[in-house]
């Protein structure tokens, strides 16, 4: 039993790490069209820069605030140098964020040597609590609070504002919103800066459980990838579902069936795609 | 008119037939330099490695003077990425197009085995970096530097059941060959019962569901073959509070991940081919010689690559200078030196060698380091 729970609440707070780095994604590729795989590489600029920040001394929020921004910003600046001029050129798109992949690995390979960091959870958030005979970390039941409160925050935002009414207008149909008035490019840079912010954020906050590592770039992208397809682009509940869904099938996978380990992931995924093709949540993108 | 035309056709004719003369004539093999194929890992899993194994084989070149018995030496570098299809594509260049006279790794076992296949029909010697399955040893030119992976450990298994006392011992590590190799290895010399195997995939982030499947032994023997993988395991493993023992063979996780760690890593009794902490003359020149070149200390990464390269250095100053293939690999398997990590020398071109029994230890506030307890000779294991 006690198994059961502790498999149970690492499955809660994995899939609520994936729900941070996919609703990024979705919300980008949802809102913009660009498909940014380069997504993973600011997961990893944000798991550095904080990292090395709360190294000096400083809050771990502060820390966090400080990898979401620095990711952010080098999202702002690809974004006017490169995405600006790739509108619905989905090919040109996925050569160039691949690329960017290498650039910003090699950056931080660079700046920050080969080895690989740990983050640290703040002191008020370390420890464990009993669960039977096994200890389970306080950060990690701390994780599934904080991807819960940021997807309630991102759901009212998208579902209650009047600029969340405008992105999901702007994301049905574009030529009727600009019609109307609506500057949507600003809202698009806005969007674009946030899905990064939040990727950069994701990267500090996983950082205590996954480390910051070279490899970010590509394996958490691959993560990004599976949470959006399954959960169904575009929107913050697809990605909730998508990162729950895929984190307890994972843990449960692994736990059950180490052999399996690999594949129990894409299988759901293929399975969940035989029957929704769009995703769980999924809205029909044009 | 007619005339110009035929003189200018001469002349012509005359030049392509003198350029032709230096290709036909033979050139003496000793004045052409020594060049040295290095597969490296700049990306792919193994990313960072690429770039130590780099900064260990030049030291060695520039120790050297880059030339050995009178010839220049050229160092060719190519990245594998981590994939077997690329690092045979880079193996074929260095052969076909570089002419080189040896190949030196690649750091992965899978893609060592692309790469031996190609390379032993071809009588090119290849030179491992650190230890492999035994089953390379099936391509003729190839030398297993430190050793082979169950050969490695037999005395590491030895250790934990006739010192440390441990009787029942579970395993984790990838689901690999490595992985499956050293745990034979071990086995070969532990005197006891196995009660799990509890492999992870590769790509594992998580491994909270792992310690539990591991059951409830004496001891928890584990392995990794990268640096993050390492760090994370230790660093989940601490934060759940697990009461079982850990032992890692450190083959490729290497001692720069403990200030990561901090005290997480304090009281690990591991077993490594190489550490800076070895006592002897030539390694601590080896050492510091390191330290002013690149501001740091060398790990078993960048000592595996730095004697793969010496042993290469001594088979051409044993054969005076001759790089003809047959002749390197001759030289290779009657090689007896001192090396960084103690006395090497081949038996069936597997590395036989001290390898070092460690446990992690605070040298001062934010340095940790290995603590040299045990060591002993690796082995040829019998099949």
């Amino acid at each position: 039993m006690d198994a059961w729970i502790v498999n149970l609440l690492n499955g809660l707070s994995i899939g609520l790490i994936l729900f941070l780095i996919g609703a990024g994604l979705s919300l980008i590729l949802g809102v913009m069209g660009i498909l940014n795989l380069a997504h993973g590489a600011f997961y990893m600029v944000g798991a550095y820069v904080g990292v090395t920040v709360a190294g000096e001394g400083a809050n771990f929020w502060l820390a966090a605030l400080a990898g979401a921004m620095a990711a952010g910003l080098v999202g702002l600046i690809t974004e006017r140098l490169f995405f600006r001029h790739l509108y619905k050129q989905l090919n040109e798109q996925v050569l160039l964020t691949f690329g960017l992949i290498y650039i910003i690995t090699n950056l931080t390979l660079w700046i920050w040597g080969p080895w690989p960091k740990m983050g640290t959870p703040p002191p008020i958030l370390s420890g464990s609590i009993g669960i039977g005979d096994i200890s389970f970390p306080v950060y990690r039941l701390a994780v599934i609070v904080i991807g819960l409160v940021i997807a309630i925050c991102l759901w009212w935002f998208q579902e209650k504002t009047r600029v969340g009414a405008i992105i999901r207008a702007g994301m049905d149909d574009k030529e009727m919103t600009t019609g109307l008035g609506v500057n949507y490019g600003l809202i698009s840079g806005a969007v674009f800066f946030s899905g990064i912010f939040i990727a950069g954020f994701a990267g500090f906050i996983g950082a205590p459980i996954l480390g910051a590592f070279l490899g970010a770039g590509i394996d958490i992208l691959l993560l990004a990838l599976i949470v959006v397809v399954v959960g169904g682009m575009g929107s913050v509940q697809g990605a909730l579902v998508g990162g729950i869904t895929i984190g307890l099938i994972d843990t449960f996978g692994k736990a059950i069936y180490p052999g399996m380990g690999m594949f129990t992931i894409y299988l759901v995924m293929i399975i969940i795609l035989l029957f929704r093709p769009s995703g769980l949540l999924g809205r029909k993108v044009t | 008119m007619r005339l110009m035309k035929y003189v200018g056709l001469a002349v012509v004719a005359t030049l392509m037939l003198l350029a032709l003369v230096p290709a036909c004539a033979p050139t003496p093999k000793v004045a052409e330099p020594v060049k040295i194929g290095a597969l490296l890992s700049y990306t792919g899993p193994a990313a960072g490695a690429g770039q130590l194994h780099e900064m260990a084989i030049e030291l060695r070149l520039d120790d050297a003077g880059w030339e050995v018995a009178g010839r220049k030496i050229e160092l060719i570098k190519e990245d594998t990425e981590g994939k077997a299809d690329v690092g045979l594509d880079k193996t074929r260049k260095l052969v076909e197009r570089d002419q080189v006279d040896v190949v030196l790794g690649p750091l992965q076992s899978d893609v060592a085995f692309a790469v031996g296949s190609f390379l032993a029909p071809r009588g090119v010697p290849n030179i491992a970096y650190l230890v492999h399955s035994g089953f390379l040893l099936e391509y003729e030119t190839v030398f297993l530097t430190l050793g082979e992976d169950k050969g490695q450990v037999i005395g590491f298994g030895h250790y934990l059941s006739h010192v440390l006392g441990y009787k029942t011992i579970s395993f984790t590590g990838p689901d690999f060959i490595a992985s499956y190799e050293l745990s034979k290895g071990v086995m070969m010399g532990f005197e006891g019962t196995v009660v799990k195997e509890a492999w992870f995939p590769f790509g594992t982030m998580d491994f909270a569901p792992f310690f539990t499947a591991a059951g409830k032994p004496d001891v928890l023997w584990s392995f990794f073959t990268s640096p993050p993988d390492a760090l994370r395991f230790i660093d989940q493993y601490r934060e759940f509070g697990i009461k079982t023992p850990l032992v890692i063979t450190h083959i490729e996780s290497a001692e720069p991940i403990l200030p990561a760690l901090g005290d997480k890593s304090l009281g690990i009794i591991g077993q490594t081919p190489y550490t800076w902490r070895i006592d002897s003359d030539i390694n601590r020149r080896f050492v510091q010689a390191f330290e002013n070149k690149y501001g740091n200390k060398p790990t078993a990464f960048e000592a595996s690559a730095y004697i793969a390269t010496s042993v290469f250095l001594e088979a051409v100053k044993a054969t005076g200078g001759d790089t003809t293939p047959e002749k390197i690999i001759e030289a290779l398997k009657n090689i007896s030196m001192d090396t960084i990590a103690g006395p090497l020398h081949f038996e069936n071109r597997s590395g036989v060698v001290p390898t070092y029994v460690v446990e992690t230890a605070k040298l001062a506030e934010g340095v940790y380091a290995f603590e040299i307890i045990d060591s002993y000779i690796t082995r040829i294991p019998e099949e």
